[in-house]
């Protein structure tokens, strides 16, 4: 037998029956008697009670002519709500997190306007515990059409959720990681072919020739490959060593005892050139980082400051920690010869470039220090006045 | 061998590696491939180079072949082609260029496409065979 039910869904005593309206006008639903949905159905509160605790879901409703709020028994289990507690649309939105409030009270205007949601949100239970949902919600109509409500259905999808963002944090690790070992793996082939190269033309050479005098100056060659060859695999393994660190643990390092280390073990050369260093570490004096790291990045870009120092001028390098926006940066400028950045601006971090015709300059050093910072999440950038000095930023 | 008169007058070699030069001299000596190599450090050398030349026209202090490396100090094999590419355009310089590196990354290779005056990317080592057909096929072509 069936039961033709017309009904406004708020006049419904059993409030779950609300979810299965559409959200089309046409009010009129066919519910047959068998039918576990039917209200006469014995089976109907268990029905739902095991559906809500299947899917971990909870019912809601707003009437804006009777202003009244209601939560089935699944939202108040999962909102953590007292037995006493009594929804009001006033308090409703203390169940977003602060970032999502807005977001929610967007969504539920637009829906008392006519528009279904479908949303992935912040939620906070009545004790203050964070939770990822799932939430559904419709206009209610009257059978004149009227929108006199809202109702959904919200699911505590939190486990998912967490698990998807701790998947999407470590594939982000390994992209980057993926994409500095492919980098090492093109840098080491390149460095590796260029003597390879040499080699093999050398001995091409010995082969096609016979006068003693050329094949002397050819077996000299060898040993100038061989010397390249050793020095390539020197930086190669520099490289590495500096990566191995990564996984070290993170410790509270104090800057300025960094900074100490650092000119105690090149005194001699700060000396030598006259060097002059200021630091400032008052805003920002400690942080979280890989000792060995800090130490080398700092080291780096102080040996870099003074390597290419005015030749008018004693080295004068300004070191300084400051706080923007929730982040902590180090800023270190100095007074030396600049880099033409509109000239060499995305290539003074990669491998092997140098600007200056300085024999000494091998051109890995900036190549690690940015790796290092990027290792750790942070980033370096650099502004520069050619002659008059130059400024790197780092954030952590 | 027979001595033959060297298939091209002028050959440019653009390459910090100073054994790769040393060699590439001998090569070309030893096979008589050029009369004459003019050998570059980085980008830069080749453009003052070069510059003065192209605008007073000198045909024929202008290398027939040059054999450019990508990565180099001051100035690389990208950028020099970039600012060659535009000081060239409009002027008519008979010149073959081949691009000689030991990078196998295929973005270099993708890159080295979108330059129309790259006639070839040639990764080291390149043997002396290959050396001495690139200087041949100029003969043809000339």
């Amino acid at each position: 037998m069936l039961w033709f039910i017309i009904f406004s869904i708020l006049d419904i005593p059993n409030p779950m029956c609300m979810n299965f309206l559409t959200h089309k006008k046409s009010k009129t639903i066919l519910v047959d008697n068998n039918h576990p949905f039917s209200e006469e159905n014995p089976f109907n509160n268990l029905y739902y009670k095991d559906v809500a605790k299947l899917t971990g879901a909870g019912g809601w409703s707003i009437n804006f002519k009777e202003k009244k709020s209601f939560l089935d028994p699944g939202a108040r289990r999962i909102l953590n709500t007292p037995e006493d507690y009594r929804p009001s649309l006033r308090t409703a939105l203390d169940f977003y997190a602060q970032e999502y409030k807005e977001q929610a009270t967007e969504t539920f205007m637009a829906c008392s306007l006519g528009t279904p949601f479908s949303i992935i949100v912040k939620m906070i239970t009545h004790d203050k515990n964070e939770f990822w949902a799932k939430a559904v919600g419709r206009p209610v109509y009257d059978t004149a059409g009227e929108i006199i409500g809202i109702q959904g259905v919200f699911q505590d999808i939190n486990e998912e959720k967490l698990k998807e963002i701790s998947i999407e944090n470590s594939l982000k690790v390994i992209e980057s990681q993926n994409s500095r070992l492919f980098n090492f793996a093109h840098i080491v082939s390149h460095n590796l072919r260029s003597h390879a190269s040499n080699l093999q033309l050398t001995l091409d050479l010995l082969h096609s020739i016979n006068e003693p005098k050329e094949e002397q100056e050819l077996k000299t060659s060898l040993f100038h490959i061989s010397e390249s060859l050793n020095e390539t695999i020197n930086h190669l393994n520099e490289i590495v060593t500096s990566q191995k660190h990564s996984l070290d643990d993170k410790k509270l390092v104090n800057f300025q005892d960094v900074l100490e280390n650092i000119s105690h073990a090149i005194n001699r050369l700060i000396e030598s050139t006259e060097t002059e260093i200021f630091s400032d570490f008052s805003e920002v004096p400690e942080i979280e980082y890989i000792p060995s790291y800090l130490e080398s990045i700092l080291l780096n870009l102080i040996t870099n400051a003074i390597k290419y120092s005015h030749p008018d001028r004693h080295p004068v390098i300004d070191i300084c920690t400051y706080e923007k926006d929730g982040n902590s940066y180090l800023m270190i400028k100095d007074n030396g010869l600049g880099i033409d950045l509109d000239r060499y601006g995305d290539r003074i971090f990669n491998m092997y470039q140098t600007f200056h015709l300085d024999k000494e300059s091998i051109g890995i050093g900036l190549f690690i220090t940015k790796n290092q910072i990027e290792t750790l999440q942070g980033s370096i950038f650099v502004e520069s006045i050619v002659n008059e000095g130059t400024t790197f930023t780092i954030k952590f | 061998m027979k001595l033959q008169s060297p298939p091209i007058k002028l050959a440019c070699i653009i390459d910090d590696d100073d054994v790769y030069i040393n060699l590439i001299k001998k090569i070309i000596d030893i096979k008589r491939l050029s009369e004459n190599l003019l050998v570059f450090k980085n980008g830069q050398e080749a453009l003052n180079y070069f510059t003065p030349i192209m605008e007073h026209s000198s045909e024929d202090s202008f290398p027939e072949i040059i054999l450019l490396d990508l990565n180099m100090p001051i100035m690389d094999g990208w950028k020099f082609l970039e600012t060659f590419t535009k000081i060239k355009t409009g002027k008519d310089f008979k010149t073959t260029l081949y691009i000689v590196s030991s990078s196998i990354n295929p973005f270099d290779l993708e890159r080295a496409k979108e330059f129309s005056m790259v006639t070839d990317y040639l990764i080291k080592p390149v043997d002396i065979n290959e050396f001495e057909a690139i200087f041949n096929k100029q003969l043809g072509v000339a």
